[in-house]
């Protein structure tokens, strides 16, 4: 039928209609979809949200468990500063004591700022995040023993965790006859890490 | 009484337009049998009696049956083609036979059984459309959907139902009060060839002779055109009632070519189902009843004739799918409703027992100790400080070995150590180059093929032979004998000299002084020391 011969009275209301109701079934579609989504939401968070806790009760236990054998060590290491805020104030007076305890004639020392650490062997981090601080020592020792003594002196006294990442000794003396007990006799340059565990998410650790 | 016709449904209803050359009658068909029926002459005054019918009666869908003499019918071949093809053969025979109507009808109806097997056809055409124009306008300007144009005689055929003909050519003989008296002839059921003779007006004089007579004609013409044959006898079915169909069997005899059969009017409406009885011979009630019982697709009218039927259909086919789309879109609206209310109950559900799980949970953890992070976190911390510690450094375990080793070496003197901790046991060292580098061609080159470990200590040291007198043979013995003695100490991974006080390998220049005793004999060696478990 060409367009011409339509007699469009005839076929206006049923064609408005169709319109109306291809609008209306539109809207009816589009909104439940929109309703059924906003309640499949709901249900989903709700649902997690239920089975979060519902786990978590059911391993209460567990959960018992776990603080009374791993508490007390937590509480301890956060006591010794492995676990929380680095403490450089007593590393740096510690080294003060251990340079005139140990009678050292030099005792130098550079503290590079805390970085993130990812370590070379495997570790699982959870939600932890591992922290390094380079410290550089530079010591005029009498004899090697000394570096060990104040190496051991530092991990038993100062609060956190160090490992030595790396030393250099130069033994002063060419020969034994020219040793002498009231100077350096070795030189020591040692890299130490100091090693703290936070909240990946920055927040602090209060215990 | 026409105004009362505006309330029917539309969609149910409809009529026929029953015309013939001088009379016009319209016909209702109103719940299932035929309704009221209004006659029009067909001249003009006729017309505006109609227009005025029209005008007072709901648009129902009309249609239009014709009992006119001016229908003509032909028979013709064409090549068994298709489509456009079909159609060009098609009009072109329509132009030739008719072309001064635009009411034409081609049918066809098999194919020629020899030769080429053309396609057997048959056109039939209105030649004086002045009969149908005027009231199809008249239809067209009100507006009422004109659904078909068909004729009485070709509708016919498909009353041959009614009949139990055992003859393959059969004559049906009827009386319309509007046209006259219709003869036609089927030959194997098939339509071959009509006749319409008019008649006096019905009690003026009996019909028994005019039909006798018209009767003998159309046999004489049907064996003059050879239609007939002689394999079976030629059944004649009166379609009349009352004194006339008595009358007529008095008239004609059976001989063994030629069968009469009188059917009476009232049978026939009985069977047809409609209730009515009549006392005229006339069978427009029949055909009416017959026709708008179920009517024939349309034979004559053109598009433009039917386009308020077509507008008609798309309007109906519109609130149809209108409905039918928002039937559809409500139930699963209503579907997808519910199925949110149960996510919604099933949300509240999850939400009070998350409510009183969580309650449970603060009860039950209430007798525990607050910990800064979550109990599984705890322990996780203990693990990582714990393997901190099984990685923690220092250079001690590598300068005691050395020690124990130079113990028995009073003559070699140590200058310097340079340590690292590493996973690496080929770790470079300072400005030392990596391993591949080294010396290949010193001394002892084979490194100690000992267990894996986790991490390791890589110590690269410098010494010298303390009083050396320039024997290089003893120097190197006794700096290979230490490199022995320090292999054999605990979690030793790997040991090679570096450096010894003179290289004697062919690959470089060497050169010296007879005269003078060399003093200085300084080696390095590179030590690699395993920490933790072995793998």
């Amino acid at each position: 039928m060409r367009s011409e011969t339509i007699d469009w009275s005839v076929i206006r209301n049923a064609l408005i209609g169709l319109v109306v109701s291809i609008i209306i079934s539109s809207g009816l579609v589009v909104g439940s979809i929109y309703f059924k989504s906003v309640m499949q939401q709901e249900f989903n968070r709700n649902n997690a949200e239920f089975q979060n806790i519902s786990r978590r009760y059911l391993a209460v236990d567990e959960e018992e468990r776990l603080i009374i054998e791993y508490f007390p060590s937590f509480r301890e290491l956060h006591q010794q500063g492995i676990i929380g805020e680095e403490h450089r104030l007593d590393w740096l007076e510690v080294l003060r004591d251990l340079g005139s305890s140990l009678k050292l004639s030099g005792l130098s020392y550079t503290i590079e700022s805390q970085k993130p650490y990812a370590p070379s062997f495997a570790v699982n981090l959870s939600s932890y995040g591992l922290f390094r601080s380079t410290m550089r020592l530079n010591m005029q020792l009498l004899h090697e023993g000394d570096l060990f003594n104040l190496l051991e002196a530092l991990n038993r006294q100062a609060l956190g965790s160090f490992t030595v990442s790396s030393c250099r000794l130069n033994n002063n003396v060419v020969d034994d006859s020219n040793s002498d007990a009231n100077r350096s006799n070795v030189t020591a340059e040692c890299s130490l890490d100091w090693l703290t565990l936070r909240l990946a998410s920055g927040l602090d650790i209060e215990v | 009484m026409i105004s009362s016709l505006i309330s029917t449904s539309e969609l149910n209803n409809r009529r026929v337009l029953f015309l013939s050359t001088y009379k016009a009658a319209v016909y209702h068909w109103h719940k299932g049998a035929i309704g009221s029926s209004y006659m029009f002459d067909v001249n003009e005054e006729g017309r505006q009696a109609f227009e005025r019918y029209l005008l007072e009666t709901p648009r129902e869908t009309c249609h239009i049956l014709m009992d006119v003499y001016e229908e003509e019918y032909k028979r013709e071949t064409i090549p068994h083609v298709f489509g456009s093809d079909r159609q060009a053969l098609l009009q072109r025979k329509i132009n030739r036979l008719f072309h001064d109507t635009a009411y034409v009808s081609t049918e066809v109806k098999g194919r020629e059984e020899r030769g080429r097997r053309d396609d057997r056809i048959f056109l039939s055409a209105i030649t004086n459309p002045e009969l149908i124009t005027p009231w199809v306008k008249l239809l067209d300007r009100h507006k009422v959907p004109l659904a078909g144009i068909n004729s009485l005689p070709l509708f016919t055929q498909s009353l041959l139902g009614f009949f139990t003909a055992s003859s393959d050519q059969i004559l049906i003989v009827s009386l319309q009060s509007i046209s006259g008296l219709r003869q036609t002839f089927f030959y194997k059921n098939e339509f071959r060839v009509s006749r319409l003779v008019q008649m006096p007006r019905f009690g003026t004089t009996s019909y028994v002779p005019h039909i006798t007579e018209e009767v003998d004609k159309i046999m004489r013409y049907l064996n003059s055109l050879r239609l007939t044959s002689e394999d079976s006898p030629l059944e004649i079915y009166f379609l009349m009632a009352g004194e006339l169909l008595t009358d007529l069997q008095k008239a004609f005899h059976d001989s063994h070519m030629v069968r009469y059969q009188y059917l009476d009017l009232n049978t026939l409406l009985e069977k047809s189902g409609l209730p009515r009885r009549v006392n005229t011979p006339f069978c427009d009630q029949l055909f009416v009843h017959e026709f708008l019982k179920k009517p024939p697709a349309n034979r004559y009218a053109t598009g433009q004739d039917r386009r308020y039927f077509s507008l008609r259909r798309m309007h109906h086919s519109m609130i149809a799918a209108g409905v039918i789309l928002f039937a559809s879109c409500a139930v699963w609206t209503g579907l997808n409703f519910m199925d949110a209310l149960t996510l919604k109950q099933d949300s509240l559900a999850a939400e009070q027992k998350t409510l009183f799980y969580t309650q449970r949970y603060e009860q039950a953890r209430s007798r525990l100790p607050q910990t800064p992070v979550e109990p599984a976190e705890l322990k996780v911390a203990v693990e990582i400080v714990q393997t901190l510690k099984d990685h923690k450094s220092t250079p001690l375990p590598t300068v005691q070995a050395i020690s124990n080793a130079l113990e028995r070496f009073p003559s070699i003197r140590l200058e310097n150590i340079e340590w690292i901790a590493t996973t690496n046991p080929d770790q470079a060292m300072g400005d030392d180059k990596p391993l591949s580098g080294i010396q290949p061609q010193s001394p002892i080159t084979a490194p100690v093929a000992g267990p894996q470990y986790s991490f390791y200590h890589v110590a690269m040291f410098n010494a010298h032979l303390e009083n050396f007198d320039g024997d290089y043979r003893e120097g190197i013995a006794t700096i290979n004998e230490f490199t022995e003695i320090l292999r054999t100490q605990n979690a030793v991974y790997d040991i090679r000299i570096i450096k010894l006080p003179i290289d004697v390998s062919s690959t470089v220049n060497l050169q010296g002084n007879t005269q003078s005793v060399a003093t200085e004999a300084t080696f390095s060696i590179r030590l690699v020391m395993g920490v933790g478990n072995a793998i």
